[in-house]
């Protein structure tokens, strides 16, 4: 009997423990709410609201930038960069609060777009057509169309899954120069590699050419994760949206302690490239 | 002859019953408790931020005398984050630690007690940042607790269970503060 509870509180301990040493979420306030609905453009459409949020994360020690240079030397093709920060360190979501603002129920539709260490990317730098009527490209996540009661409050969430499958998508659209309708198209979030293709190339009608793989695989460890989280937001009347991005850091190691309030010093700076692409027809 | 035998024999039994032991004495020395309960949040501010949890609580202490003990106990609890959305449904958790004395009364196989102590308390996430319970960064709290309770005897000596509640308060926290209620088993060793 003295052994069972002895056994009771030793598990008891353990399990307090182990509970304890769970990577807990961090969680990141928009800086501010975005406010849309209202203004118009001088076409009279309405100017969809635009936020974005940098996740801090600590500059990379010495230690790390060690083994990172080790795992690069094990990769002899020069085209796949190593990233700080790898798509499986940081496991991100996104939740949000739309408001709408006015007596009348409305819809709106909410894009998740974002950057990762080497590129950004925005579906407003990108023309994969030269037909005016093509449909326009495609944000990395989200875009489904949401009714929003009459002075109602709805929310959602890009889960980690989502994120996930951005983060991946969005290296393949800007390193690995996949079709971004392609790479949005197909669930890639778990893939152990995926393969360089050629520079997207147009036809006389400035459509999109078949591509050929150029040789270059991207490992996962390869893959960067998301560092920038970029919501648009399209209402069709006056709405406000709130979000809060949810970061587990998976190494353990990667944000600071005091988060967006931390000193910049403290921060890795990222400068990621705007990726764009330019349908010109190729006689 | 026989007569006044049997009549001594009586008497005999009859003022040898007072040195009969008690019938459910409580050992004492070291112990062992663990015990589950709720933490509800008190008002002001950690109320509005935080859902009642569940929560799970070990505490190993030692009888320095038969009413008075020292303990340290660890517990951690689970609550619901009910800031304003977003987030909406997130869960955080807080684990204390702290050193208290105990003062216990007995009174047959009832005891009742009063403890106090100090110690530190630590928070999962920043989830309650959004209503400035914790500042950024903040993840640890000083925080002062007490309590009282009562304990069953049970037939066997070394083992007891009981009902109990303990405030605590965090300064750092907003002044966050708190009622941890449960039920609890004790072994004494």
């Amino acid at each position: 009997m003295r052994s069972m509870t002895s056994m009771l509180v030793g598990q008891t301990a353990v399990v307090l423990l182990a509970v304890g040493c769970t990577n807990d979420p961090a969680y990141l306030p928009s800086p501010t709410s975005i406010d849309a609905g209202e203004m118009t453009d001088m076409d009279g459409n309405l100017v969809p609201g635009v936020g974005r949020l940098v996740i801090p994360v600590v500059r990379e020690t010495m230690e790390d930038a060690t083994d990172r240079m080790r795992r690069q030397a094990m990769i002899t093709d020069a085209a796949v960069v190593l990233p700080y920060i790898a798509v499986d360190d940081l496991q991100i979501s996104v939740e949000w609060t739309i408001r709408n603002l006015t007596a009348m129920p409305g819809n709106a539709t909410v894009q998740l777009n974002g950057a990762n260490q080497f590129f950004r990317y925005d579906p407003t730098m990108l023309q994969l057509s030269a037909d005016d009527e093509a449909p326009p490209p495609p944000g990395l996540d989200g875009d489904v169309p949401l009714d929003v009661p009459a002075n109602g409050t709805i929310s959602g969430l890009f889960t980690e899954d989502s994120v996930r499958e951005a983060a991946v998508d969005l290296d393949q659209i800007t390193r690995g120069n996949i079709n971004p309708f392609r790479a949005t198209l197909t669930i890639s979030k778990n893939v152990d590699q995926f393969a360089q293709l050629a520079p997207l190339m147009f036809d006389m009608d400035g459509e999109p050419l078949p591509q050929m793989p150029t040789g270059s695989v991207f490992p996962r460890q390869a893959i960067p994760a998301m560092l920038e989280i970029d919501l648009v937001f399209k209402p069709d009347r006056h709405m406000v949206l709130e979000y809060t991005v949810r970061v587990r850091d998976v190494r353990g190691d990667l944000l600071p302690d005091k988060l967006l309030a931390a000193d910049m010093a403290e921060l890795e700076p990222f400068m990621p490239a705007d990726f764009a692409i330019m349908a010109t027809a190729t006689p | 002859m026989g007569r006044h035998a049997a009549v001594l024999c009586a008497l005999a039994v009859a003022f040898a019953t007072p040195d009969v032991a008690d019938a459910r004495p409580a050992s004492k020395g070291w112990f062992a408790e663990g015990g589950l309960g709720a933490v509800n949040f008190l008002p002001p501010r950690a109320s509005r931020g935080a859902a009642i949890g569940p929560s799970l609580g070990v505490r190993i202490g030692r009888d320095l005398f038969s009413w008075l003990s020292l303990n340290v106990h660890v517990a951690a609890s689970s609550h619901e984050a009910t800031v304003p959305p977003p987030p909406e449904g997130e869960w955080f958790q807080l684990y204390r630690g702290a050193a208290d004395l105990r003062l216990t009364g007995r009174f047959d196989r009832i005891a009742l007690y009063v403890e106090g102590g100090a110690g530190l308390v630590m928070i999962s996430s920043n989830v309650l940042g959004k209503l400035m319970i914790t500042d950024p960064g903040e993840e640890f709290g000083l925080m002062f607790g007490g309590g009282g309770g009562v304990e069953y005897q049970l037939e066997n000596r070394h083992y007891s269970i009981g009902v109990g509640v303990d405030a605590f308060f965090v300064p750092q926290f907003a002044k966050m503060s708190g009622l941890d209620s449960r039920a609890f088993l004790r072994y004494t060793y």
